[in-house]
């Protein structure tokens, strides 16, 4: 199967929910459990690839993609397809969150897990492409920036540079740190041109503790009411708290893809994933609450900027 | 005929969905099984070397019926979990996770804390008359076997899922073993709504949810930081020998529901060899535990095992003379259903002995299991379903009781 690295770059707040909770946050993110890191399932992001197809008057086309789509709701719908899709999308997890700074306006954090997590989907492991290396670990409660001089985001207090996330004042190694330097040069590579240089200037590596603390806290939490009608007034029992990852927020995923097995429609694996990704910077709705704004989103790769997205 | 050794990292976590219907509860639910079984493994397997076999082969295009017949010859020979912390580089013996064996019990101790590892040991029965069951033609050999008996005081505790290799190869020695954490991998629930094209909002009765079993945790210790930990499934399969494919599998693999994606790490078959700690000393008797489940013709019963007067007596492989079964530790059968992909039908439904089950033997002239037997023991299969690496056993050491006025 051969798959390729994706980017989510959002442009609005993304609520991608679990539709209920019994927390203080009636519509939460969806989460991995074990970890708390914000994802987009695979789902949400095939179900707009597909929906955003749906005027295409090759049919056949999408369908060798995505699959065919069952022909009634419920049991009486659940029969077995002639073709399977060639295309498998897999969740798009956090990779650098959005978090206010006193200095700066705003950092783009991550951290040595987040990472991680990214160099495998690029296939880093086993030595592909250009993928830059794991970064060294930090101490808790310390911060690295790429370069000292071009941050957006340091303040010098008696020389020592530090950077202000909500409430945490995190001292920063007073030190530019070159491979999340390479980090944010191939991550860059994704994005728009001129806005290439955004995650050199606010990139900002945290420990893991301090990241899984921000994924849960930093995130946008938006209080909303219904108005009745009749009065003009809030709605008695109306009023509730819905969360989403900031825009700006960025996630990563994977998509794969095998040969297509549509009858009529042959397709290779690299043409059905050039398909899925669509031109640079595909805009796509994802996520609820699309009426009000949330969920625009980038669909961003590096299908045609050389090999390091590819595996 | 090529073995390739390789490890499968679940990307987004796991679904493989049990034989649980959609549509058997008010809300569409789909439940899946804890850890993936070999099944389910081998099943990707050759759906993976078919697809690779049409992309390397070009002209080659088979149909569901060839891919069926043509994919037989994949098998899986070796199925073992691992865990390893997301900052290591390469999967070793230290990595494997051993199902929790039936024979050790987590017994509570003070204010509901768990307080030991204890041993199961079977007892021979009492002489004399004792009470039998009704039923089948076997019931002196059945009733003739040797039960454990629970002489300590508290409450067991729910056991983990598995048992480290460090554990395992201490408890299949006889020795001690210290409380283990629970490391199991968790579950979320991830539910899906289908959205209708034209009206865009949900449609009826598509609302469903779906378990998914996570692989990569975050693990605390004490105040110390998170440690980012990532369950994996250690394989070995065999090739078709007239067809096989270089370099297979190749990219990515879907497993399980959804196909969600895996990545595929190479390793050494010397990931799954005996280990060199695991030294025993010649022994009276002898435990196997299933370190993969074991499909055996008659249900818990080993293969190869008939009655012998009150005892059932059989051979084991790489065990010289036959041995008789002295007691079973068999949990609850663990049913198995699949779907065929080109009769588009349900496959017959399966049975098998959980991994975890422990069968305890004694060489019937009463002579010693050597180092050399147990050691050839590690991994042995057993049973059938070899092809997909079934009934492999993990051997261990047992001191039977001594018999009355002996």
């Amino acid at each position: 199967m051969e798959s390729r690295a994706y980017l989510l770059q959002a442009l609005s707040p993304l609520h991608v929910g679990t539709g209920r909770s019994v927390g203080v946050i009636d519509l939460p993110l969806m989460r991995m459990r074990a970890t708390g890191i914000p994802i987009v399932p695979g789902s949400s992001l095939k179900g707009v690839l597909r929906d955003s197809r749906k005027h295409d008057s090759d049919k056949a086309r999408s369908d060798a993609i995505f699959g065919p789509r069952r022909e009634k709701p419920g049991p009486e719908g659940d029969q077995p397809g002639e073709y399977a899709g060639a295309l498998v999308v897999g969740d798009a997890r956090l990779l650098a969150l959005p978090v206010r700074g006193f200095v700066g306006t705003f950092a783009m954090v991550t951290s040595p897990l987040l990472l991680a997590l990214a160099r495998r989907d690029w296939g880093g492991r086993m030595g592909g492409g250009e993928v830059p290396g794991p970064v060294a670990p930090l101490a808790k409660y310390q911060a690295r920036v790429a370069s000292l001089k071009n941050s957006a985001c340091l303040y010098r207090h008696d020389g020592q540079p530090r950077v202000y996330l909500e409430d945490l004042d995190l001292e920063v190694e007073n030190k530019d740190d070159s491979v999340l330097a390479s980090w944010a040069e191939v991550l860059g590579r994704a994005l728009p041109s001129e806005e290439r240089d955004m995650l050199m200037r606010r990139l900002v590596l945290v420990d893991d503790e301090t990241m899984s603390f921000l994924w849960e806290t930093a995130t946008q939490v938006d209080t909303r009411v219904s108005i009745n009608p009749e009065t003009g007034t809030a709605a008695q029992g109306q009023l509730w708290t819905e969360e989403s990852l900031p825009a700006e927020t960025l996630l990563m995923g994977v998509m794969a893809a095998t040969r297509a097995w549509h009858p009529e429609r042959k397709l290779e694996a690299g043409e059905v994933l050039s398909e899925a990704l669509g031109g640079p910077g595909t805009m796509l709705q994802l996520g609820g609450k699309a009426t009000v704004g949330r969920g625009w989103c980038r669909l961003l790769s590096w299908q045609s900027g050389g090999s390091e997205g590819r595996r | 005929m090529s073995q390739e050794c390789f490890v499968l990292l679940p990307r987004d976590g796991l679904s493989v969905k049990d034989g649980r219907g959609w549509y058997t509860s008010e809300v569409g639910r789909g439940y899946s099984h804890p850890w993936p079984l070999p099944t389910t493994v081998r099943g990707a397997l050759r759906a993976a070397w078919g697809q690779d076999l049409m992309t390397t082969q070009p002209g080659v295009r088979m149909t569901p019926e060839e891919w069926e017949q043509r994919s037989a010859g994949v098998k899986l020979t070796r199925f073992v979990a691992l865990r390893r912390s997301l900052a290591e580089s390469s999967f070793k013996q230290a990595h494997r996770m051993w199902p929790f064996p039936a024979d050790a019990v987590l017994v509570g101790g003070e204010k509901g804390a768990v307080g030991r590892v204890e041993q199961l040991l079977p007892r021979r029965p009492a002489t004399g008359r004792a009470a039998t069951t009704l039923g089948p033609d076997e019931d002196a050999a059945r009733e003739g076997l040797w039960h454990p008996r629970w002489a300590s005081k508290g409450k067991p505790a729910p056991a983990p899922r598995f048992w480290s290799e460090a554990e395992m190869v201490r408890w299949l020695l006889g020795h001690d073993v210290a409380i283990p954490r629970e490391l199991s991998p968790e579950q979320r629930t991830d539910v899906h709504v289908s959205i209708h094209p034209d009206r865009q909002t949900a449609e009826d009765t598509m609302l469903h949810s779906r378990q998914v079993v996570e692989l990569l945790r975050l693990e605390r210790e004490g105040e110390t930081a998170p440690r980012a930990v990532e369950w994996a499934l250690g394989l070995c399969c065999e090739q078709p020998t007239r067809d096989s494919v270089r370099g297979f599998p190749s990219g990515v693999l879907g497993l399980g529901g959804r196909r969600r994606l895996t990545n595929v790490e190479p390793v050494t078959p010397d990931l799954f060899a005996c280990p060199p700690e695991f030294q025993p000393k010649g022994t009276k008797g002898l435990r196997l535990v299933l370190a993969t489940p074991a499909s055996f013709v008659r249900g818990w019963l080993p293969d190869g095992f008939e009655q012998d007067g009150a005892v059932y007596v059989g051979t084991l492989p790489g065990v010289t003379g036959p041995v008789v079964l002295r007691a079973a530790l068999v949990p609850r059968a663990q049913d198995v259903s699949a779907w065929d992909m080109v009769k588009r039908e349900p496959r017959r439904t399966r049975r098998w002995v959980p991994a975890g089950a422990v069968y305890f033997f004694e060489k019937q002239r009463g002579e010693d299991f050597t180092a050399e037997e147990l050691r050839a023991l590690w991994l042995a299969s057993w049973g059938g379903g070899h092809e997909e690496a079934l009934g492999q056993v993990l051997p261990g050491v047992w001191t039977p009781p001594p018999a009355s006025g002996a």
